[in-house]
Parts: C-alpha cells; structure tokens; sequence
C-alpha cells in the first residue's frame, strides 16, 4: 500500500458537502495545491454550536450505561417491587375481609406505605440513596483516577468547568429520573388496592425530593473526596473520613472530658446534639436520634441544601485547579496531606486514649490510655503514610508529621490527663454564685414521672413516649437555690474524699451540679458525695423551697389549671370523683402545701403510701387528642407521692374512698412472713444458732425465714416497716436494709383495704421493707 | 507558531522540565527527539493543553493554551498509549471527536479507515497496539486541527504504514498546513520527515534547530595524518570526539564542511573524507557531551 492509493491524484477536497445532512448548507475546504489555505465556510455558528453543546451533554450521558441500569434497577426493586410485594402480603385475604376490616387495612398499608415513602423514612430508604450517590459521584468522575483517561479528557476542547457541570447534572438526571418514576409508580401499586393515589404520589414524591437533596449533600461531599484524591480506593477511604470525621471531632471534646475528668457532667446541650444530627450529610437523610427528638425535617434539608451548594463550587474550583498528573497518586495536593493527616491521627488516638482510659479508670487506666495514645498515634500515622505514598515502607518515612502529630495530640492529651486546666479541682466561691440548680436521684429518683407534656414526642413508627434525657438538664437550668453553701460542702467533701472515687462501695450517691455565676456562666459538675456524711447538707438541700417547686411541676400549677386527678396505691390507676370543682381544687391546694412542708427526714425513714396523678387542662386535651397506639406515656406522667404525714390530703382523699393508711394498719394484718438473706448481712454478722434461736427455719444454705403471728410482734413491725407497694415512685432517701424482706398478708383484699379498684381481685400480700437500723429486735438474726 | 518560554515542569519533588526555551515554527515537521525522561512527552501534554506549567509560558499562535477551548480545537495530542472508549466502535468513537472538534470530516476519516483496512464497526478493544495507533493517526488527520502531536506514534507501525503516514502528513502540510509535532526515539524515521528538531535532555533543550543546517555544522572526518604528523595541531579544529586507529583518525568536528576542509588540509594528510552525519549520530554525539554515553551504558566502558 502506498500513500497514493489513499489519495486519487485528482482529489483536491478533503471534505465534500453531504447532500444527506440538511443542516449543512455550505461546508467546503478550499483546497488550493500548495497553497494550504484554510477556507473553511461553515452553517451558522450559532446553530453547530447548539447542535454540538447538545451533542456533549448527551455524549457523556451515553458514556454510563452501567450508572442508569442500577439506578433503574435500584428505584425499581426499592419501589415498585417492594410496594407490590407490600400489597401482597396485605391483601392476599381481601375476599375474606369485611368491610370494616378492609377499610381498617387499607388504612394500615397507607401508613405503612407512608413511614417508608414519605418524608419519615423509616425503612431505610434514605441508605440506598446514599449508597447510589457514592457511586455515582466515583464513577462519574473516574478517569481522574487514570492518567490516560486524564490525559484524553483534559487534551479535549472542552473547559473543564463544563466537564464538570454536565458530568454533576447528568449524575442527577441518573438519579432523580428513576427515582421520581418508580415512587409515583409505587404509589399508583398501592393505591390499586387502597385508593387515594393522588396522596399516595404526592407522598411519594415529597419523600423522594427529601431523598434527593440529601443526595446531593452525599454526592458533593463524595466528589470533595474525589476531587482531593487520585485513586478509587483513597477517595472511598476519603469519603469514610469526610462522612465521619465532623461528628468525630464535635464528640471528641464531651469523650475527653467524660473521661478524664471526673466531675465532668455528662451532658449533651441541646445545640450539641441538633449539630451532631446535622453534621454527616448521611445523617441528614435520616431523623436520627441522638436524643428523642430529632432535627426538624425542615433544618435537615436546608443543611443539606446548603451543604450541597457549597460543595458544588467548592469541588468546581478544585477540580479547575486539580494537577492532571494526579492521577494515580493518592492524593490530589501535595500541601493537603499533612492537614488531613494529623487532624485523622490526632483525633484517633485521642479517641483510643478516651477508651482505654474509661475501660479501666484509676491508675491503672492512666498507663493504658498512654498506650492507647501512643499505638493510635504510630498506626494512624503509619498506615496513612503508607496510603499517601502506596508503600508500606513509607510508614516513617515522614518523621517531621509524626512530630508535629505528636506534639499537638500529646499536648491536648495531658491537659485532658493531668488535668491541667483544673477542671476537677475548681469549685466557685459562695461570692461567684447567684444560685445553683441540683439533681440528685438520692433526692429524688422520680423525675421521669414528673415529665410534662411537651415532653411527650413520637417516634418514627408513632409510637410515643415521654422524653427524659434534656429533662435533668432543664431543672438544673431552672432552678435556683440561693442558699448556695451547702452545694460549695458537698462539692468540697467530694473532692477531698478521693476515696469515693475508688472501686470501693460507700454509701453513697451522685449528685449534679449547676452554678449559676454572678457573671451569667453556668458551671456544671458531677460529685460522688457519702450520704452520711453529708446527710445534713442533703435534708436542707431537699428542705429548700426552690428545690421543690422546680423538682415538682405541680407546685407551680394553678387550681384553674387542673382537669382532673387521679390515684394510685398498689398499682391500678382510679379516677377521683370530686363533687365539685372546688373540691378537686382543695385537694390541689392541700397537696401542693404539704409537698412543700414535706422534711426530708420522712422521707428517710418511710415510702410514700399512694401516689397522685394531678391532670391539667392541657395534659387532658392531649391525652384526648392522642391516637389510642399513643396514650402509654400518660399512664405513668405527672404521678406525685403522698407520704404518711401528709394527713390533710389523707384525710381528704379517705372522704374519696381512698385509705393507704389502712395498709400499715397493724389490726388489718392476719400474719407476716420474714425472709432474711444472710449473705446481705455484713459479715460475721449472723450464727445459725442465733438464727434458729430467733424461731427462723433454714430454709436454703443462704435464706432463713419466720412467720410472725403475735399481733404485738405484728404491730412492733408495721411500726417501723414500710411498704413498697408504689411502684411509680422509688424513694431512695429511704436507705433500706435489703437482707430482710417482709411479706404483709392481710386479712382481705389490698385493693379493697386501700379503696381502689383492682384487676387483680384477691390479693392480699404487700411487701414491706425496713429502713436501716430500723429491725425490730426480735427479728434480728444476729 | 508554538512559543515556549522558560517553560517548567516539576512533579512533586522531580524537575520534568527546566527554563525550556523554543520555537516551533508553522512550516514542516518538527521532530521533538531526546533521552529517556528527557521530557518529552510533558512537554507535548502541556502543548496539548492537559498540564499546566509549574513557571514561564506556552503560547499557540500567540494564545495561551491551558483552559482555553478556543485554541484546543485546533490542536489534538496522539499519546504513547492513546485511551478509547471501553466497548465502543471505532465509529462511535469518530462521533464522539466529531461533537468536540467543529472541524471533524467524518469522510476523511471513514476514507483512512478503509485505508488502513480497519473495520470501522469493530470494537476498539479488539484492536492490536499497532491498529489503535493508526486509528489514532486517522482521528488525528480527520479532526483537520492546525496542530497534531505525536507522542511516539510511529512505534508500533509497520514499515509499509509508517511510509503512508508520512506521505498523509506530507499531504496535509500541504493542502492545510498541518504542523506535526512528532516525538520519537526513532530517529531514522523523523531524519525522513523532519524539518526541525529540538533535542532535549534531563528537562533541557540541547539544541533546536533547522535539521539541515544542524546536518551542515557538524561533520565526520576520517583522515590519515603522515608519520610525522603532530596531534597538537588538532586545537584550531573543533573537535566533538576523537578516534584513531593508528594513523587513521575519525573525528567529529563542529564547523563548515569548508573551513573543515581547510583546516585539515593545511595539516597535509594522506588522505581525508568529510561524511555526513545522520541525525542518530548527531543525536548519540551532542547527548555524549553531556555525559549519556550509550557506549558506555552497553560496552561497559
């Protein structure tokens, strides 16, 4: 073959005009031999240039197949065939269905169809989204990870700028084509069997716009690490770490302090946790629950709009400036590694550091958190130089980073473990404090009964339940005792009694701490304090009107306010009817006086008798308004103890018919059985002899037990016994003597001796318990 | 005309190219020739638009070419290793640069296909090396650029192919004036079609000059000198290497054949011969200068 068999002699053009393109008027080269001018007359510049920026774009649709056939696939099984499958199940029996029943399933499959294709996203549909973005943002822009295919793209006439654009857009049309058709056509599925297809798609198609802005929050944030990086395996190993590293690096500062810090409140503040929820754009997508009540819907996708227009100029300018001769390397820019790198291993041997620490606490936990620190700090770094460098021998091959690394995590690593900011040791001067705010459960235990209403959230399924964990944060905020003294005892006896630190058992509690500063601060800390030691400082603690009137919601309700009141003794709930209004209101007014009186040295030797349910007008009309599924929290909210010496509402609530008094009666009691689990005694604190010659048989090798029937003996005890018979409100300023468990057996019903009604018709035993030291003498084992 | 300026390159911690200075001019061929690592092949990328310069400037025609689309559709890079579409035709691949380059013929193309007996239906990734080269050569063509670089495009073609490409190219200077850009090893294949060469060497420019008046500064002289005849009167000759067998002296000598001729007969020789030296030789010559001696690299001298 020669040159001039591709050539005729006489074939001057290069180009003849194509009769078959009716585009083309004119489009010949004038070709003169020797001359070489470039003659070149087009159609109108416009339209070729319209006809080829369609042509792009369509082109580099066409260049992923493989994208559009998951995505189809996906959307396909995610919707359509899931929801065909849904109806099946739901529907097999429609023959056989009444009327009434079918309504009520087609009511069911809608709210199911609902939680899973709606904004709730409860069946995880978000994570297929989420999944679908990575790999699309990788592979979309892939040949950034090749260098001939960097080379082919970049040696186009074509700016990058416009690579990118229609690269992203096309990415999207991928995704949000499907994803639209197959939910509107899943809607059109179930609604075949239920009707309402115009909700149904409407939901539909809500949740799936929620889906694709979270989506594009994903995408962006995976092409950031695609865009910094040069290999597939880095940027997926990048986009882990862009995912993650933000909640990462907001809990890292609660995790030292919880660890090392013992005073430390263990509190997530509520701006804490909205930005834990918001900062992952996987979490975005997804009402988590870091606490019960998640972001609003309406923040989450803003942040994830923003997120995601941010990112799309972000990642746009750095691909403009990203070197060609990336490809292949881990990372993208060279003055980018040392940054990631030491944030990445800092923060995970801080994070090692925490853990050891906390697994094993004292001294012993102090050596391992420095070798947490030391082998996180060595691995972390090791295994991202081998990383950056694609070679296990670049390990250490950076030592001027591992130092940099090590000084910087080591230094906020020894102000976490020295405590070198003072963070224990601080405790405010009585002239610093306006007042503080105190939680104890040894004070009382009690507060999930005293939640309010609002309170009250639902969870994704609709189930609902009565929030409690901002509910401690909200009374320490709120109250203010102006007697500080005592909170500046109790932190100062914590602090010098180390002990109480230790692994030894005291008789002891926890209490939590809120100063509030003259200078507007509040401080927060945890003490360990011995009860007995500070028994004083707690009576007076628990004594002081602030504390009770923030501790107790229904110290602060007005009678106006109050819908109705309900009581409970040994378990069931009664409704109190009240004649009139101004009777119930009495009864409020009475209670609230008492509870306020009430000493805490009742409260130390005996347990409330009853407890009282006083409803407000509010917690009325939302219990009417809650579905049936999602009542349970108001069985159990706003129940307040009655104590034996609170005898004016006694004594009103005995006009009611309700008598608890009644059960310590000592002439309603026909025997009571005492069981005494020696091991519960304190060592060589029992004889068997003794404890035959007390009148107790043996029963196993560690329970004796007697049963007294002497009605003298029977009254010695209820003296001093007291019953446990309340279970919605513990009492643990009650120190109980736990080797004996008293049995009271009645000579009738409880239910009826107390004046409730019951479900349990029959019973007659309650169990008592005594308060330390309190054993009568004749019961004593010892 | 392509102007490079103090152009550099670095890559990481790795000098690629170093304060490069040349011009490429619009008429012939030139032939971009070099060492291993030499960087060549950088600095046709960065003519092609993919890299950007570390320092100094790469002017097409007066334009800078980085991001700049306008001036890229008259320039298309052949790579060493050219990329294609996976699964795709060599048609669908001729559709795709039609959409990018405005001045693509799709009959040029389709005529070099049937040229080079390529089946234009055929998927790219049945193709042998050596196929893929000569579609790249008819995209190439067929894209109707002002400017094509070759990255080591004639390796990998047979004799018979490569003679036609070079009667292609000599046509389209012609009829378009193509300016090639050619890199190569094969010095015996650019010696045919080059104008110009630029010789470059660990990131530098050895020379860039005119072939033909390179050919006419440097020349082989075999001489045989008398009996008596003294070495030191070699210092008024320029003298590159030296060897000698005896009485019988070959030497490479920098000047004009005329003043050679002079300065050697004014020594009264025996008998002398003035050669040519191929473009190899000036090649193997100028690198030796700069201590990549091939000799010793293979003799072990």
């Amino acid at each position: 073959m020669t040159s001039e068999s591709l050539f005729s002699a006489n074939d001057t053009t290069i180009l003849r005009v194509d009769s078959t393109n009716p585009e083309m008027k004119v489009n010949t080269r004038a070709i003169a031999n020797g001359s070489g001018e470039k003659n070149l007359n087009s159609i109108e510049p416009g339209k070729e240039q319209e006809k080829r920026r369609k042509g792009i774009r369509t082109v580099l649709l066409s260049r992923h197949p493989g994208s559009f056939a998951i995505s189809v696939l996906l959307f396909f099984f995610l919707y359509p065939v899931n929801m065909a499958n849904l109806i099946s199940q739901d529907f097999s029996g429609r023959k056989l269905m009444s009327a009434e029943a079918l309504l009520v399933q087609k009511q069911s499959t809608i709210r199911e169809f609902v939680r899973f294709a709606g904004t709730k996203n409860t069946e995880g549909a978000g994570e297929f989204y989420s999944i679908l973005a990575v790999i699309l943002a990788i592979s979309t822009f892939s040949y950034l990870f090749d260098q001939r295919k960097t080379d082919f793209w970049h040696g186009l006439p074509v700016k990058r700028g416009k690579l990118y654009r229609t690269n992203v857009l096309n990415s999207f049309l991928i995704s949000a084509v499907p994803a639209l058709v197959m939910s509107a056509l899943s809607a059109l599925i179930v609604s075949t069997q239920t009707g309402r297809a115009g909700y149904l798609v409407l939901t539909a198609l809500e949740g799936t716009v929620l889906h694709l802005i979270a989506f594009s929050a994903v995408y962006m944030t995976t092409m950031l690490a695609v865009m910094l990086t040069g290999n597939i395996i880095v940027s997926l190993l990048g986009t882990a770490v862009f995912f993650s590293i933000v909640p990462a690096v907001i809990g890292l500062y609660p995790t030292l302090c919880q660890s090392f810090f013992t005073h430390w409140y263990s509190r997530l503040p509520e701006a804490l946790v909205r930005t834990l929820q918001l900062s992952s754009p996987v979490l975005l997508d997804k009402a988590i629950r870091f606490d019960e009540k998640p972001a609003p819907l309406a923040m989450r996708l803003a942040v994830a709009l923003v997120l995601a227009v941010v990112l799309y100029f972000v990642n746009q300018w750095i691909y403009k400036k990203r070197p060609s001769e990336a490809a292949g390397h881990a990372m993208a820019f060279q003055k980018t590694e040392t940054p990631i790198e030491a944030v990445l291993v800092i923060v995970c041997a801080l994070y090692m550091a925490s853990f050891l620490h906390s697994l094993y606490g004292g001294t012993t936990g102090t050596l391992w958190s420095v070798f947490g620190f030391v082998a996180a700090l060595l691995l972390s770094h090791a295994v991202i130089s081998c990383i950056y460098d694609a070679d296990v021998r670049a390990a250490f091959r950076h030592p001027k980073r591992l130092l940099l690394e090590a000084v910087a995590g080591g230094g906020i690593f020894l102000v976490f473990l020295f405590d070198l900011t003072g963070f224990d040791r601080y405790i405010p001067s009585a002239s610093d404090v306006a007042s503080y705010g105190i939680s104890s459960p040894y004070l009382d235990a009690n507060q999930v009964q005293y939640t309010d209403i609002s309170d009250i959230y639902t969870d994704q399924y609709d189930n609902a339940y009565a929030g409690t964990s901002q509910l401690e944060d909200r009374i320490l905020q709120r109250m203010q005792i102006a007697d500080v003294e005592d909170s500046i005892t109790l932190a100062r006896e914590a602090l010098t009694d180390s002990d109480l630190s230790s692994e030894r058992s005291y008789n002891t509690t926890y209490v939590n701490l809120c100063w509030h500063l003259k200078n507007g601060r509040d401080v927060y800390r945890t003490y360990t304090v011995d009860i007995d030691t500070n028994r004083e400082a707690l009576r007076h603690i628990y004594d002081d009107e602030a504390y009770k009137k923030t501790e107790y919601p229904v110290l602060s309700m007005m009678p106006e306010e109050l819908s109705g009141v309900n009581a409970c003794v040994t378990g069931d709930t009664t409704h109190v009817n009240f004649a009139s209004d101004a009777e119930m209101k009495t009864l409020l007014t009475t209670y609230q006086k008492e509870l306020l009186a009430l000493p805490a040295e009742e409260c130390e030797k005996t347990n409330p008798v009853m407890t009282l349910q006083f409803k407000s007008k509010a917690f009325q009309a939302a219990y009417d308004a809650a579905p049936e599924d999602g009542k349970s929290p108001y069985y159990t909210m706003s129940f307040y103890p009655v104590y034996p010496c609170m005898k004016e509402t006694l004594a009103l609530l005995k006009e009611k018919g309700f008598d608890p008094m009644a059960l310590l009666d000592p002439e309603n009691v026909k025997s009571i059985s005492v069981d005494v689990n020696l091991y519960d005694l304190p060592d060589g604190a029992f004889s068997f002899d003794a404890t035959k010659a007390a009148g107790y048989t043996v029963d196993a090798a560690e329970i004796v037990s007697r049963t007294v029937t002497d009605p003298a003996e029977i009254k010695e005890i209820m003296a001093v016994a007291t019953g446990q018979w309340c279970a919605l409100n513990i009492n643990l300023m009650l120190q109980q003597d736990y080797a004996y468990v008293v049995n009271v057996n009645y000579k009738e019903d409880v239910a009826k001796l107390a004046g409730e009604k019951s479900a349990y018709d029959g019973s007659n035993v309650l169990n008592f318990t005594f308060p330390q030291g309190a054993v009568p003498d004749f019961l004593k084992v010892s | 005309m392509i102007e490079i300026n103090n152009l550099t390159k670095t890559f990481q911690n790795v000098t690629a190219l170093s304060g490069i200075t040349m011009t490429i001019p619009e008429d012939g061929v030139f032939g971009l020739i070099g060492t291993n690592g030499a960087g060549k092949s950088t600095l046709l990328k960065i003519l092609a638009g993919i890299l950007r310069e570390t320092a100094g400037d790469v002017k097409l025609d007066g334009q800078s070419v980085f991001e700049n689309p306008e001036i890229k559709k008259d320039i298309f890079y052949i790579p060493d290793d050219p990329y294609f579409f996976a699964n795709a035709s060599s048609r669908e691949i001729a559709g795709f640069h039609e959409t990018v380059y405005p001045d693509f013929q799709m009959e040029t193309f389709d005529r070099l296909m049937k040229g080079f007996q390529l089946d234009p239906e055929r998927k790219v990734n049945t193709f042998s090396k050596g196929m893929k080269k000569q579609l790249s050569l008819a995209l190439g063509i067929s894209v109707n650029t002002k400017y094509l670089l070759c990255d080591e495009t004639f390796d990998g073609l047979d004799p018979v192919v490569r003679q036609t490409v070079k009667g292609l190219f000599a046509e389209e200077i012609d009829k378009r004036k193509l300016v090639p850009v050619i890199a190569s090893h094969n010095l015996r294949e650019l010696e045919d079609i080059c104008e110009v060469v630029g010789l470059l060497h660990h990131g530098g420019v050895v020379f860039d000059a005119d072939l033909e008046k390179l050919k006419l500064d440097i020349h082989k002289v075999q001489v045989v000198f008398p009996e008596d005849w003294d070495s030191v009167n070699f210092e008024h000759l320029n003298i590159v290497r030296k060897e000698n067998r005896g009485r019988l002296y070959t030497l490479t000598v920098r000047g004009s054949e005329k003043e050679i001729r002079e300065r050697i007969e004014a020594e009264h020789p025996v008998f002398y011969e003035v050669l040519p030296l191929s473009l190899e030789e000036i090649f193997i010559e100028e690198t030796e200068v700069l201590g990549y001696d091939i000799r010793k690299l293979v003799l072990g001298e």
